[in-house]
């Protein structure tokens, strides 16, 4: 019995390197937009100053075949149990409702650019319309409302209490 | 390459534990010896082939030191022994602070900097040359005969289970494994420490990891910006962060050495339940204590000596024991800060503690201990200063840390305190330090690692992954 438990612990472990090289199973693919690692090339150089390594581990790990299955999963846990979003800028707010961070933070006015900032670029605005207002073309400047705007009662506490 | 990172996990170990299990007993020394090399090789390729000529020159000085029966000649090649280590571990560690400290003087005396390429920091470096030093000592001290072959002793400093960050393995406890270990290669063995292994990974990868990328965030914020309430979050999370990464990388090398037929030292043994600073360094890494106390401390005469020159002793091994977890000023005082309480504990506070009670002596050196880690995550003298000064200014503000930060917190704590009850200690006893299990146990823990091992790995593999989700429209 405790043999077989080892085994079978030894096989859980080497499995993924195994799917990996003969794609045992289909993983449906990862959504968003990310950069694949590239497989470095081997050179003395690149060995003796470590950026082979480096790569060499990125590529693995970027190119395990469960990848997106063991993503999925630690994803999932994160959001069942503690309401976090693993992508860039996801923000859980009340009642499930998804945020991107940057529009709460317009929304607040956590990043707020300054008033300089603000007459400098609408100066810049102004003079584009006058510019093109010569050449008989109408430039118009439309504020976006965003989901923080319209959905403010959804936003996390945290980011309110700040304002 | 880290034993939490893709690769290890599931190509390196997995290769060569299924590889060893199927080697030959005798043959078995030269396959771990081979997977340690390639183990080192990727870590510090330029370093591997100074750290093996100098195990080898060595393995013949330490030949020459058991040979001979001239005392004179034994103690001249022991002090080359120790210097050719000391110096290994001086120029590749220490040339860069003391080059720096030396220029900063010359600056001040108006004088100009002394010309110096700075040295790479070779990994492990701190852990081998302590190991290196106790064969020397041992075989001079005729406390076990030396290896009988070279591939043996390279075998012995560079074991890929410890040759990152220990447990210190003096000689003499593991020179007979070294040579015979079959009885020990036991299927129990094996699975115990299969599952040490994923314990320790957890803790790693689910606890300290989680906690660390916290602290990192407090730690690099500037003076105006730190709070008190953010300071303590902060020093909390590294104060449990550096527990659960150190121990739980101890633990994934006892593990992985149990599986191969080693027994390694423990290294923890919960020091955050310690009632005074003395207990605190005989419960966190143990190892590095037991070295400082029998090739050190002892040697300088220990407690053998004058009341005056014992406190000295105890102030120059911690300061030495600061010195030796990095080479910055930030190091050498939290072991002189911690010295200091030893010698506390001594002239009074073991007394005070005695009367005081359990829980209030835990609570007070935990607060200590939690200072001392202030001293020892800054990166300057001057963060040093302003952190402990913002832990007691009860300036608050807002500050925002998600729910898994304190849950992962909580059960940090949990962890740590909870052998101080009797049933946290039976729990303890059963998971760690049980020699055999029965079938029903085995299944039970099984089905815990599995778990465990699946969300480790997927945090293990899914950590760098954040998406832009917006990019794809």
């Amino acid at each position: 019995m405790k043999r077989t438990i080892y085994y079978f612990f030894l096989l859980v472990l080497i499995f993924p390197a195994i799917d990996s090289v003969f794609q045992l199973f289909h993983y449906t693919k990862l959504n968003g937009s990310f950069l694949p690692v590239q497989n470095p090339v081997f050179t003395a150089e690149s060995w003796l100053d470590n950026s082979f390594q480096t790569q060499k581990e990125d590529y693995v790990s970027d190119n395990l075949n469960a990848k997106p299955l063991l993503t999925r999963i630690k994803n999932q846990l994160d959001y069942s149990f503690f309401s976090i979003a693993n992508n860039n800028e996801g923000v859980v707010g009340k009642n499930n409702f998804l945020y991107l961070e940057s529009y709460i933070e317009n929304y607040t006015g956590d990043n707020y650019i300054g008033d300089e900032n603000l007459n400098k670029t609408s100066t810049t605005i102004k003079n584009l319309q006058d510019f093109f207002a010569k050449k008989n073309i109408t430039l118009l400047t439309v504020f976006l409302p965003s989901k923080a705007s319209f959905y403010p009662e959804y936003i996390p506490s945290h980011y309110t209490k700040k304002k | 390459m880290v034993f939490s990172s893709t690769l290890f996990l599931f190509y390196f170990l997995p290769i060569f534990l299924i590889v060893y299990n199927l080697t030959p007993h005798k043959y078995k020394n030269y396959w771990a010896l081979f997977a340690s090399l390639l183990f080192y090789a990727w870590g510090a390729p330029k370093f591997v082939f100074v750290v093996a000529s100098v195990i080898i020159v060595d393995y013949f000085i330490v030949n020459k030191i058991d040979s001979s029966d001239n005392k004179r000649l034994r103690q001249r090649l022991l002090a080359v022994s120790v210097v050719l280590k000391v110096g290994l571990l001086a120029y590749f560690k220490y040339a860069n602070f003391f080059v720096e400290n030396l220029n900063y003087v010359i600056n001040l005396m108006g004088g100009e900097n002394v010309a110096w390429t700075k040295v790479a920091l070779p990994i492990g470096i701190s852990f081998f040359t302590f190991q290196a030093l106790t064969y020397s000592v041992d075989v001079y001290r005729k406390v076990h005969k030396p290896l009988k072959s070279i591939a043996d002793y390279l075998l012995y400093i560079l074991l890929f289970p410890q040759l990152i960050a220990g447990p210190i393995v003096r000689y003499n406890e593991i020179a007979d494994q070294l040579n015979d270990r079959k009885e020990f290669e036991t299927i129990d063995n094996k699975i115990i420490g299969f599952y040490r292994f994923v314990i320790g990974l957890s803790k790693k990868v689910l606890i300290a990891n989680v906690l660390g990328a916290e602290a990192d965030k407090v730690f690099a914020l500037t003076e105006p910006q730190l709070t008190t309430n953010i300071a303590w979050v902060g020093i909390l999370s590294y104060t449990f962060q550096i527990y659960f990464d150190f121990s739980g990388y101890s633990d994934m090398a006892i593990g992985l050495g149990r599986m191969m037929g080693f027994k390694f030292p423990e290294n923890f043994n919960n020091p955050y339940i310690s009632q005074n600073i003395t207990e605190f360094w005989r419960r966190w890494h143990i190892t590095l204590g037991r070295f400082m106390k029998d090739y050190l401390y002892i040697p300088l005469g220990g407690n053998k000596v004058t009341v005056k020159r014992m406190y000295f002793n105890l102030a120059f091994v911690f300061i030495v024991s600061g010195f030796w977890h990095g080479a910055a000023w930030n190091f050498i005082l939290w072991g002189a800060f911690h010295g200091f309480f030893l010698i506390m504990d001594r002239l009074f506070l073991l007394k005070v503690f005695s009367k005081i009670g359990k829980i209030p002596s835990v609570i007070i050196t935990s607060f200590i201990t939690i200072i001392g880690w202030v001293i020892f995550r800054a990166t300057s003298l001057n963060q040093v200063i302003f952190y402990i000064k913002e832990l007691f200014s009860f300036n608050f503000s807002n500050y925002y840390v998600d729910s898994k930060f304190w849950y992962i917190l909580i059960v940090a704590v949990l962890f740590s305190y909870i052998t101080l009850l009797k049933k946290g200690l039976k729990l303890e006893q059963f998971i760690f330090f049980k020699e055999k299990y029965s079938n029903s146990q085995i299944i039970l823990l099984g089905v815990l690692m599995f778990i465990l091992l699946i969300i480790s790995s997927a945090n293990i593999i899914a950590s760098g992954f954040n998406p832009f989700i917006y990019f794809r429209f």
